[in-house]
């Protein structure tokens, strides 16, 4: 499925923050082919969305309600809900605008939750037409009638629907069951541990040595009933990889153990079909040049009607050559905002938006008065 | 500061490119393996400087030209950037023979190489290229320019001032 705009109201820090992950014209020569729906050119929709900010800015938490989200569409309960609630005594909303290519649908589902269960859920679904721009196309769903309603007048024999989506229960394809989503968050330690199904030994091989040129290289070893990998030093060091899993973890240095969780994050990408990504500041113990070299590599290997999220502090990310539409600023002041460069005229491609971002012009930058007063 | 991009097809030019970077013959500058022969120069213009005053360098040999329309297409690619080819005569060997006043023999023996696959080897892994390139003109390398690029109808080469 593609995310094409989010609404969050009382969910963390969110309180009214509108997401566009559409733009409205397409761009000569783009360095991101294919930032549109196969099926449906007309449909531009962000497929790189590099979202940047200071610290507490809400990044991470983005990350976390789109992947309940996912789980939501699919009609799996999301019970973490309650906790993430700001108000506790308001409730909490949700409005995605979202596409799904292989039913070439677009949808428009609204939920209120409060902190017993969810209060009520909207759902608006239209078949995409070719001839429809994406202007045209979000407004016809915007005019349309709702396809299902739950709410106090409208229960359908549901007293209690938890945090889970009556519609699905009713019987209504949010999402293809087998959509594919992969979120890895900077909070969720997992670095250690290699998804054998997607393994890439040539991947693996080739990031371990950007990191660590003291590598001399990784082979699978063959004899073994078992899955394992074998890391070599020149020094005669090894590390063992077994089913996954670093038996000696020490021995690499902490940006080269993120890189395992990167390596595995770009198996996942090219191993299967398009999805829906995020990759939250999981390069924060990388070199700049090689967090940017990764970057590029991600956002090459990512099929049509894929989604990519990142999270990142790095200025050099901002050097890129992207669209100024792939970068998202995130501030919080006491609500988180999110700020679309390209919907402030800062539209020129072929300039950085580094300057910008120095001279605080999104207002993005943190405050460091108080470390200051401690000199 | 403007940044300064070196692009190597081989090891042995990224060896050659660091070693004139250190004996401050070239600028200084970020080296980066490209082929514009083999290689889509698309997948990396993401990585490539927004400043049009960044300098683009491209180390190429012409003794293979393998695809020509893809070359081309780089070179096209690359259009609203500040590039410029650095044109081997041949290829490394020929204009190491050429600025050391040797021929590939000599070179070779140098080296304590029998052949080009020897010489190659070794030449990445020597740590004392300063002592066996002692005698060699750097000022000559890269001067005797080829017919190549007319005969390619290929006018690139706007502003190659890499030497210091």
């Amino acid at each position: 499925m593609i995310f094409l705009k989010l609404k969050i109201d009382n969910l963390y820090m969110f309180k009214g923050a509108e997401f566009d992950f559409t733009y409205p014209k397409k761009i000569r020569n783009s360095t991101i082919e294919g930032e549109f729906l196969t099926d449906f050119p007309k449909i531009n929709y962000k497929k790189v969305c590099i979202l940047m900010g200071a610290n507490a800015s809400g990044k991470t938490s983005l990350g976390k309600l789109m992947c309940s989200i996912n789980n939501y569409l699919l009609g799996r309960e999301v019970d973490g809900i309650p906790k993430t609630i700001y108000d506790k005594n308001k409730n909490a909303s949700v409005e995605i605008t979202y596409i799904t290519q292989e039913a070439k649908n677009i949808h428009q589902l609204t939920i209120n939750f409060n902190q017993e269960s969810l209060v009520s859920e909207i759902y608006k679904s239209n078949k995409l037409k070719k001839t429809y721009n994406l202007e045209k196309t979000l407004s016809k769903l915007d005019d349309s009638s709702p396809k299902f309603l739950y709410n106090k007048e409208n229960k359908h024999n549901i007293e209690n629907p938890g945090f889970k989506s009556v519609a699905y229960s009713m019987g209504y394809e949010l999402c293809k069951k087998d959509a594919i989503w992969n979120y890895k968050y900077s909070d969720f330690e997992n670095s250690n541990k290699l998804d054998v199904q997607t393994h890439n030994i040539n991947i693996l091989e080739s990031i371990l040595k950007s990191f660590d040129n003291s590598i001399s290289s990784v082979n699978a070893v063959t004899e073994s009933e078992k899955n394992i990998d074998i890391v070599k030093f020149f020094n005669g060091d090894e590390v063992l990889i077994e089913n996954g899993k670093i038996l000696n973890p020490d021995r690499f240095s902490r940006g080269t153990i993120e890189s395992i969780e990167i390596t595995d994050f770009i198996n996942f990408i090219t191993a299967g079909a398009g999805g829906t990504f995020f990759l939250d500041e999981k390069m924060a113990y990388s070199h700049s040049e090689i967090e940017i070299s990764i970057l590029n590599l991600i956002i090459e290997k990512l099929k049509s009607n894929s989604q990519f999220f990142y999270t990142t502090h790095n200025y050099d990310v901002l050097e890129m050559n992207l669209p100024s539409h792939s970068y998202i600023f995130m501030k919080k002041d006491s609500f988180v905002e999110a700020i679309h460069p390209e919907k402030l005229g800062y539209t020129k491609n072929d300039r950085s938006l580094l300057g910008f971002v120095k001279n605080d012009v999104f207002g993005t930058l943190p405050n460091t008065d108080k470390i200051e007063s401690l000199l | 500061m403007q940044q300064v991009l070196y692009f190597y097809e081989g090891e042995c030019e990224e060896k050659l490119l660091k070693f004139l970077k250190h004996k401050e013959i070239i600028k200084s500058g970020k080296t980066k393996k490209f082929n514009l022969w083999q290689d889509k120069i698309k997948q990396l213009k993401r990585l490539l400087p927004r400043r049009r005053k960044s300098e683009l360098y491209f180390l190429i040999d012409t003794d293979k030209l393998a695809n020509i329309q893809l070359f081309k297409d780089n070179l096209e690619n690359l259009k609203q950037h500040n590039i410029c080819l650095i044109v081997q005569y041949k290829n490394l060997e020929d204009e190491l023979s050429y600025i050391c006043d040797q021929t590939r023999t000599e070179l070779f023996s140098e080296f304590n190489a029998c052949n080009k696959d020897e010489f190659t080897s070794k030449f990445i892994k020597a740590s004392n290229l300063q002592s066996k390139l002692n005698s060699c003109d750097f000022s000559k390398i890269w001067s005797r320019g080829t017919d190549f690029m007319q005969k390619n109808s290929i006018e690139i080469s706007k502003n190659c001032k890499y030497r210091l």
